[in-house]
């Protein structure tokens, strides 16, 4: 509690002469302090917090949370072979996309977060950089105020845009509404160091990104290098075969984890 | 990684399991049981639809002639099937299938909209003439012993009275196509046979002629003409032999009678110094000078023609030829003077040509040895005696001589008949051999008409080869077609076939990936994971919904059908027993 204060009264004193996305991380702690807390017990100060809705979430698909659903088990096993991977190369950034939608990319992306956040070993910061059609926050029953596109956009504090869904060791930078030029917001400046920032902030913390469709917009093939791996959603009876021949193509350079075959009847 | 290649090569084979095929069927379930309702549906509705049709037919026995074909044989040729054909033909000709659809209006519901040839083609398609083949063992060739006719019709009673009708007609034509043929084969033969009779009186008549006109030198006289020759020529032998003897006895008078002249003189030779020859010679040569000086009518030259005249009846032959020869060579003589002096033209040697014409006549009709009659003596009765047993001996020969001179030339008749008569044999012979040969064909064609007038006979009496109605056409209980139960099974094939070929279409058509094969051959590795539907309480909520909603839109279809051909179609009691009746043959 002492340390969580003295940063707050720091952060106040240091806040307005710099620019958000240099200083600050989104904890509002300074950025070279060291959390050595115990991450099972984060109590989000900054965040804003909402209850969890089990049942909610299963009748949105997100199951992985469920202890006793034997559904759990595959988003279980992605979790663990994605986290083997990126551990062993030492990366927390990865991107999960898709070829085109329907394909249940998002809510592939919301249970892993989930899934990785029931580790007690690690964080993890979902951010939907689905500009045109944001739907994590669906998933978690949210109604965000301000999306990551409001940040982006307008001048206002990272603080007001992250939420905590009710999961713990989870934390939600939602998007919302829609906008036109998504890729070029994404490859600004200002998302930059927002990426930069949030990459960097906490070592055991993973960042989840949800792209939108590689083959509807140029976007997730412009964020793609900054990503340090992808994760490639397919379902099946969606994906055609030249689309996955396609997205793939697109994904030439990118590490790619692997691959999720999704709705598979 | 070598778990991963595993992977791929079992992904690679990229074999179809059943497994496969049923969740592919489940994938298209909305298109296979489409098709396959609409066609099941729609050959069901043919096979409850389609008004019955019936069929009657007869069986017609084609029995054989009832007498033995060697007694008699009928005039008709070929086999059991062509007959068959061509009675077939002969029925179903226009004409009479014309008056077989007006009389029992088949066709009703077409006939304005159809052409007549049309009509015709129906009816002849509603027909059918099977032939009934039967295999003796002892052969290899069947043997058509009877055949069926049958005629198909929605309405039973009329397919019987129309088989009845075809089968009547069957019967009918079959007995006038061959009375037809008998009739015509006997007429054929009878003017054959009486042009042949005309031929044959002809050819007699020629013979006739021929003979008329050679009848003097017919072979079938030849017999007698030889034997007629025999006794011609014997009669020849004995008129010689008489006439032989009479000269006998004629020279034998002669010596009597000159050595009788010798015994007494004669007295009537003092009578003139000049006996009558040299007085002849005067007179002739008188007669001579007066000719190259006067007309031969001078009066003076017709007494000295008469005063010749006579005394040359009075000389005898010998000297009356010896005299003419003698005046002939003295007329010579004088022409042969006098063309040295004048030319052939001049009158003296014109008189004297006439005159040696008349002498060579007159030598020519003088034969030697007919004597003139000796003037008779009448003093001396001995001579008397002689000269007139000479008498009628030459009277005798020439009788005899003239007899014969009749013999020979009957005799030359007769060698000329004979010669003739090979001649005349051979020209016979000729005309016979024609006549015989028209005789012969005459015969041959008789023989032939009696047989075919039998054969006709045959035919008129219904004894030959014959159509008989062995079973009369019964009123049908049961429609031969449709065969629902065929349609339906059909149906049901065929909607198999065309739902799994819908849904092979579709599911061809559909590029999307379903399995982990392509990903992993890209990736080369599999898939990380396979996540599976995700179903929520909203899922199973509409699913039942839309449960709910099939079954219903599948009520109120049937509803709607049932509704719509109660109105439209047929009140739903009557369609009920209908198609109870159509479904009782399961």
């Amino acid at each position: 509690m002492e340390r969580i204060k003295k940063a707050l009264e720091k952060a106040k004193a240091e806040g307005l002469s710099l620019n958000v996305n240099v200083k600050k991380d989104i904890f509002g702690k300074n950025k070279n302090s060291e959390n050595k807390e115990p991450l099972e017990n984060i109590i989000y100060t900054q965040t804003r917090r909402n209850q969890i809705n089990l049942p909610e979430l299963s009748e949105q698909r997100v199951i992985a949370a469920q202890n006793h659903d034997q559904r759990a088990t595959c988003f279980h096993m992605l979790r663990t072979q994605v986290l083997r991977k990126m551990r062993q190369e030492n990366w927390n950034t990865l991107a999960i996309t898709a070829a085109i939608t329907g394909t249940g990319k998002s809510l592939v992306s919301a249970n892993l977060a989930v899934s990785i956040a029931h580790e007690v070993n690690q964080t993890v910061l979902l951010v939907d950089l689905d500009m045109r059609h944001p739907s994590i926050h669906k998933y978690f029953g949210i109604e965000p105020d301000e999306g990551v596109q409001d940040y982006l956009n307008k001048d206002i504090h990272l603080s007001t845009v992250l939420v905590n869904p009710g999961i713990e060791r989870l934390v939600l930078l939602p998007g919302k509404g829609s906008i036109d030029n998504s890729s070029e917001l994404l490859t600004s400046p200002k998302m930059t160091n927002l990426f930069k920032e949030i990459k960097s902030r906490y070592k055991s913390r993973y960042i989840l990104f949800n792209l939108p469709p590689l083959l509807e917009t140029d976007d997730a093939i412009a964020f793609l290098p900054s990503v340090e791996c992808a994760l490639f959603v397919l379902a099946s009876g969606k994906t055609t075969e030249s689309e996955l021949k396609n997205a793939l193509r697109l994904l030439d350079g990118t590490n790619l984890i692997g691959s999720v075959f999704n709705k598979c009847a | 990684m070598d778990i991963n290649n595993l992977y791929q090569d079992e992904k690679n084979k990229n074999h179809f399991t059943l497994k496969d095929h049923a969740k592919i069927l489940w994938r298209r379930k909305k298109f296979f049981l489409f098709t396959f309702l609409l066609v099941l549906a729609g050959s069901g509705i043919m096979a409850l639809v389609l008004s019955p049709v019936y069929q009657s037919s007869a069986k017609i026995l084609v029995e054989s002639q009832q007498i033995p074909e060697d007694l008699v044989r009928s005039t008709i040729s070929g086999f059991v099937d062509e007959h068959i054909q061509v009675t077939k033909q002969r029925v179903l000709t226009r004409e009479k299938l014309t008056a077989i659809i007006k009389k029992y209006n088949l066709y009703s519901g077409k006939k304005e909209s159809v052409t007549a040839s049309e009509l015709i083609e129906n009816i002849r398609a509603d027909i059918n003439v099977s032939i009934i083949d039967v295999n003796p063992r002892r052969r290899n060739d069947t043997t058509t012993i009877a055949f069926i006719v049958s005629f198909q019709h929605k309405n039973p009673t009329i397919a019987q009275q129309v088989t009845n009708e075809l089968v009547k007609l069957f019967l009918d034509e079959n007995i006038k196509y061959r009375l037809t043929r008998a009739v015509a084969t006997t007429n054929f033969l009878d003017q054959e046979a009486r042009k042949l009779r005309a031929e044959i009186e002809i050819t007699e008549e020629e013979i006739a002629e021929y003979k008329h006109e050679n009848k003097d030198n017919l072979p079938e006289n030849l017999d007698l003409y030889l034997e007629i020759q025999e006794r011609v020529q014997r009669e020849l032998q004995d008129t010689a032999r008489e006439i032989n003897s009479l000269k006998e006895q004629k020279s034998y008078m002669e010596v009597q009678l000159s050595a009788l002249k010798v015994e007494t003189p004669n007295i009537n030779s003092g009578e003139n110094e000049d006996t009558p020859e040299t007085l002849l010679k005067i007179l002739q040569n008188d007669q001579l000078e007066l000719s190259m000086q006067y007309h031969p009518s001078h009066p003076d030259l017709i007494i000295l023609e008469r005063k010749i005249a006579d005394l040359r009846n009075r000389l005898d032959t010998d000297t009356l030829g010896r005299m003419l020869e003698d005046e002939r060579s003295q007329i010579e003589t004088m022409i042969n003077n006098l063309t040295s002096k004048y030319t052939s033209n001049h009158p003296d040697i014109k008189v004297l040509k006439n005159r040696l014409e008349t002498v060579n006549k007159r030598l020519v009709l003088h034969p030697s040895d007919f004597k003139q009659p000796e003037k008779l003596n009448i003093l001396n009765p001995a001579i008397l005696e002689v000269q007139l047993k000479l008498r009628s001996i030459d009277s005798q020969m020439k009788s005899l001589i003239l007899q014969e001179d009749e013999l020979k030339e009957k005799m030359n008749g007769l060698e000329q008949s004979i010669l003739q008569t090979p001649l005349v044999e051979r020209g016979i012979k000729v005309l016979m051999r024609d006549y015989e040969n028209i005789k012969e064909r005459y015969q041959n064609i008789k023989a032939k008409q009696m047989e075919a007038q039998l054969s006709e006979n045959l035919e008129v009496e219904t004894k030959a080869e014959r159509f008989s109605l062995l079973e009369s056409p019964i009123h049908p209980e049961k429609p031969i077609k449709p065969n629902r139960m065929k349609i339906l099974l059909l149906g049901i094939l065929l909607a198999f076939g065309g739902s799994f070929g819908t849904v092979f279409l579709v599911e061809s058509n559909d590029e999307r990936v379903r399995n982990t094969s392509l990903v992993t051959t890209l990736l080369k590795q599999a898939p990380l994971v396979v996540i599976p539907y995700i179903v929520n309480k909203e899922d199973h909520r509409k699913k039942m919904q839309k449960v709910f909603i099939y079954l219903a839109a599948i009520v109120l279809m049937c509803i709607a059908v049932l509704a719509a051909s109660h109105t439209f179609y047929e009140p739903l009691e009557y369609l009920w027993s209908s198609i109870i009746d159509r479904v009782s043959f399961i």
